[in-house]
């Protein structure tokens, strides 16, 4: 087990989150961009309509500036983030696929090159010869999309890993094929709207304008349907029974996702509607607005999909506390928690600091309510505000105000509902000898009355 | 602390692998530093040739930055997987600045591109240069931290108390940033410039007057980095160096490097450029190496040794990865070919017949890929069930 990063104001698991949603944003444009401008670039020579080249000029320097560079660098952000949140889920993630994102690097330098090869030579070179680099981008920028989904997909759906311990049967999960489908239709939906965008920024009597807004449209509308389609029909039958649970469970999957998820969908049909319908109402401003309401959707969508491997990080394998879980787990690994319980914590965490706790009991000097930060911070604070370190706005599912929800505000009583934890579907029960849970509930109870100052004149009570 | 499953592979490999693709990240990123830098000050001159080298410095700055954000994914995978106790333990500590990394990259690289498209606005090129120097300061202090594991524990527990913020650097050494980063961005910087020359050598178009001031500009820049890198390396041996038992090493390397290079900055020419670059691709190896002598030799010291890092034969990520090197080398190897022609004269030029054959037949790799993808998949399908 490694430090804690709680965060810095904002929570880690926040900021993991933002960064996640910007990069799959950039990136499901990017790829499915590189398919539409293949097909614009295409149209242009088969028909002979050179005024198309100034929507590809156009798209290009954009996708050059910000969706391949910064989907490419919010990708290695992903990794920066979970590298300081959750080191060891994203070192099972590492170890069992570094060789697959090796893979997804040598695309990566074909997009990264590629798109500034694209870009600058326009009108340099054949126009056979360009339309090839753009067939290339195209498949490399697919080549990326291939690999993610089977480690994206791993952390919720390992499958035959957890048996097998191999990486194959990770990667291809049982979720990898109805998502690596559903994204890629709805990609489409996102690169059309990236398409209005580009294709209003030009003037109004542009031909290009008019004849990229319409076939974005189609193009668009027949991915998010698509894409809906094969994640209601297909993805979510292949989830395991635990995440279908928690897909019901208001506690885990809070209305506001599916609200958001709709919304995304909604205004993005309609936009993409309208440019079938009424290309002329169309413009950049619209693209933007469609863009951010579609963004809101996939981070209802993407936190949902988080969400529902919970109480883990990695399914049936490792908690979102880092602690691995699982009895029978691959490669000969052996559950961590059974000897946590029965060694302690302190005793056996080399960042499990607190001052005498590596001695025995109250006579080390040990500080209970310290040592109980230590445990906590340890143990809940990748899905919890803990402290006041990450309280800004409320926090993320902050616990001294979920607690006095409950009832639970002095240490006896908290002391009780620790123990009860394990009933949830969402949550693995916390680990550590009999003292070191006495030692949470004490420290628990100090955040309380920080949060709640009230509760100190009423001597805890509830 | 090492994760429980293991490397994929030897460790061996995947060592060989860090080693060889920092090189290649730290060139792109050092030649996008000492570009920007020459850049900005070439846009505070009024002289036509200083104007015209700072349009081209950015856009090499602005090129070299892409490339080497893309070829720092690769050492930043490897060093995760057999030193990730090293890795983690800095990350976690240093969880802001880990965290701040990206935004500061991403947005030193929109900067950048605002100052090449615009080409005179020198305020966003400094904030441009002073951001993507906070990114370089950043991953200094994460790769340097990993060198001192018997602080680890005081570093994140001051006083016993674990301090969860992650707001404090650790573990950085001012010479060894120095030398390596403004050391090497100039010698970098030298080397672009001389390649720069060596292409263009040909063009009608761009002034013969103008590549040897360019010439004679990189001729400087290698002189000024030999001299960084060799006064900031003697004080990085004697600092750091000698903290972990290796001063001589590093000073033998650092000296070596700076001696070369001002030795050559004498007679390096346009001409030559690419034998230039050959060397500097060693002299980077060199150091590289070196770098990585110092980790092994500084986890040593608490018994952990690399090449005993437990692992597994992981033949279907193995394959997977040899499949797409195949498919992909010669792909990026047309598109240079094809960029390189283009930018042969003036109004652009198409690339041989056979580099065209090249291509096409990179695009049925790619398609052979796919291919390969779903096959595999296919089979782990009829496998599992």
């Amino acid at each position: 087990m490694y430090p804690v990063w709680e965060g810095y104001l904002i929570h880690s698991a926040i900021v993991v989150a933002i960064i996640a949603v910007a990069h799959v944003l950039f990136s499901h444009v990017t790829v499915a961009a590189t398919w539409f401008n293949w097909w614009v670039e295409r149209k242009a020579l088969l028909e002979n309509k050179p005024y198309l080249q100034d929507y590809l000029k156009a798209s290009a320097l954009r996708l050059l500036m910000l969706a391949y560079t910064l989907g490419a660098m919010f990708g290695v952000g992903i990794w920066f983030s979970v590298t300081a949140s959750n080191p060891r889920g994203i070192s099972t993630l590492i170890h069992n696929f570094v060789f697959y994102w090796a893979a997804e690097w040598f695309w990566f330098i074909i997009d990264v090159f590629g798109i500034a090869v694209y870009y600058y030579t326009f009108g340099r070179v054949t126009p056979k010869t360009h339309a090839r680099i753009g067939l290339i981008l195209a498949l490399a920028a697919s080549g990326t999309l291939a690999i993610i989904v089977g480690i994206l997909g791993f952390k919720l759906t390992p499958g035959a890993w957890l048996q097998t311990g191999l990486s194959l049967d990770g990667f291809y999960n049982p979720s990898f094929w109805p998502m690596l489908f559903a994204r890629f239709a709805l990609m489409f939906a996102l690169t059309a709207l990236y398409a209005l965008l580009v294709a209003g920024s030009l003037p109004k009597d542009h031909p290009a304008r008019q004849e990229v807004i319409p076939l974005a449209g189609k193009v668009g509308l027949v991915g998010l349907l698509l894409g809906s389609a094969l994640v209601v029909f297909w993805y979510v039958p292949s989830l395991h029974e635990h995440a279908k649970t928690l897909l019901r469970i208001p506690q885990a999957i809070q209305p506001v996702f599916y609200i958001k998820m709709a919304a995304g969908v909604i205004a993005s049909g309609l936009v993409l509607i309208t440019a079938i319908l009424s290309p002329k109402r169309v413009s950049a401003p619209l693209g933007y607005l469609a863009l951010a309401l579609a963004f809101l959707g996939l981070f209802g969508a993407e936190r949902t999909r988080e969400v529902l491997r919970k109480p883990d990080v990695i399914y049936g394998y490792m908690g979102s506390n880092q602690i691995i879980y699982a009895e029978k787990a691959p490669r000969g690994i052996k559950a961590e928690a059974p000897r946590l319980n029965e060694e302690g914590v302190l005793q056996r965490l080399p960042f499990a600091v607190a001052p005498g706790a590596k001695g025995a009991g109250p006579t080390s000097g040990l500080d209970p309510v310290e040592a109980g930060r230590v445990l906590v911070t340890l143990q809940c604070s990748s899905c919890h505000t803990v402290s006041k370190n990450t309280a800004f706005l409320g926090g993320l599912r902050p616990l001294p105000p979920l607690l006095k929800r409950r009832g639970m505000t002095d240490a006896p009583a908290i002391r009780a509902y620790l123990e009860a934890i394990g009933g949830f579907p969402y949550m693995h029960p916390p680990v550590g000898t009999s003292e070191e849970k006495e030692y949470m509930a004490m420290y628990l109870e100090k955040p309380i009355k920080e949060f709640f100052p009230e509760l100190r004149t009423e001597g805890g009570a509830k | 602390m090492r994760d429980p499953l293991g490397a994929p592979i030897h460790p061996l490999p995947i060592q060989i692998l860090l080693v060889v693709t920092y090189v290649l990240h730290i060139f792109f990123v050092t030649a996008a530093i000492g570009s920007l830098a020459v850049g900005l000050y070439g846009l505070s001159r009024s002289e036509e040739n200083w104007k015209r080298l700072a349009q081209v410095a950015v856009r090499l700055a602005t090129q070299a930055t892409g490339l080497g954000i893309t070829m720092g994914i690769a050492p930043l995978l490897f060093v995760q997987v057999i030193y990730d106790p090293a890795w983690y333990a800095a990350t976690t500590v240093m969880g802001l600045w880990t965290t701040l990394f990206i935004p500061a990259v991403a947005l030193g690289y929109l900067f950048l591109y605002i100052l090449y498209l615009r080409g005179n606005i020198a305020g966003v090129g400094y904030v441009s240069l002073l951001l993507l120097l906070l990114a370089g300061w950043i991953m200094h202090n994460l790769s340097s931290f990993g060198l001192y594991p018997s602080r680890w524990v005081e570093w994140y527990a001051p006083g016993g108390v674990p301090d969860t913020r992650g707001v404090v650097f650790h573990g950085y050494n001012l010479p060894r940033f120095g030398a390596l980063l403004f050391g090497q961005a100039a010698l970098s910087l030298g080397v672009m410039l001389l390649l720069f020359a060596w292409y263009f050598r040909r063009r009608e178009d761009v002034p013969q007057a103008f590549l040897a001031f360019v010439e004679s500009q990189a001729r400087g820049a290698l002189r000024l980095g030999s001299i960084l890198f060799g006064l900031l390396g003697a004080v990085w041996a004697f600092s750091q160096g000698a903290e972990l038992g290796m001063a001589l090493p590093v000073l033998i390397v650092t000296l070596a490097v700076a001696a070369t290079f001002f030795l050559h900055s004498q007679k390096a020419s346009s001409e030559r450029a690419l034998s230039t670059l050959g060397l500097y691709g060693l002299a980077l190896l060199v150091v590289g190496i070196l770098r990585e002598g110092m980790r092994t030799a500084a986890l040593e010291r608490m018994g952990y040794s690399v090449l005993q890092y437990p692992f597994v034969w992981d033949w279907g990520s193995i394959l997977l990865f040899v499949a797409t090197a195949l498919a992909a080398v010669p792909v990026i190897v047309y598109l240079a070919q094809v960029i390189y022609a283009s930018g042969l004269k003036k109004e652009g030029a198409d690339p041989a017949p056979s580099v065209e054959r090249f291509g096409d037949l990179g695009v049925r790799l790619l398609v052979g890929w796919f291919i390969f993808y779903f096959a595999l998949g296919l089979y782990v399908l009829a496998r599992t069930f």
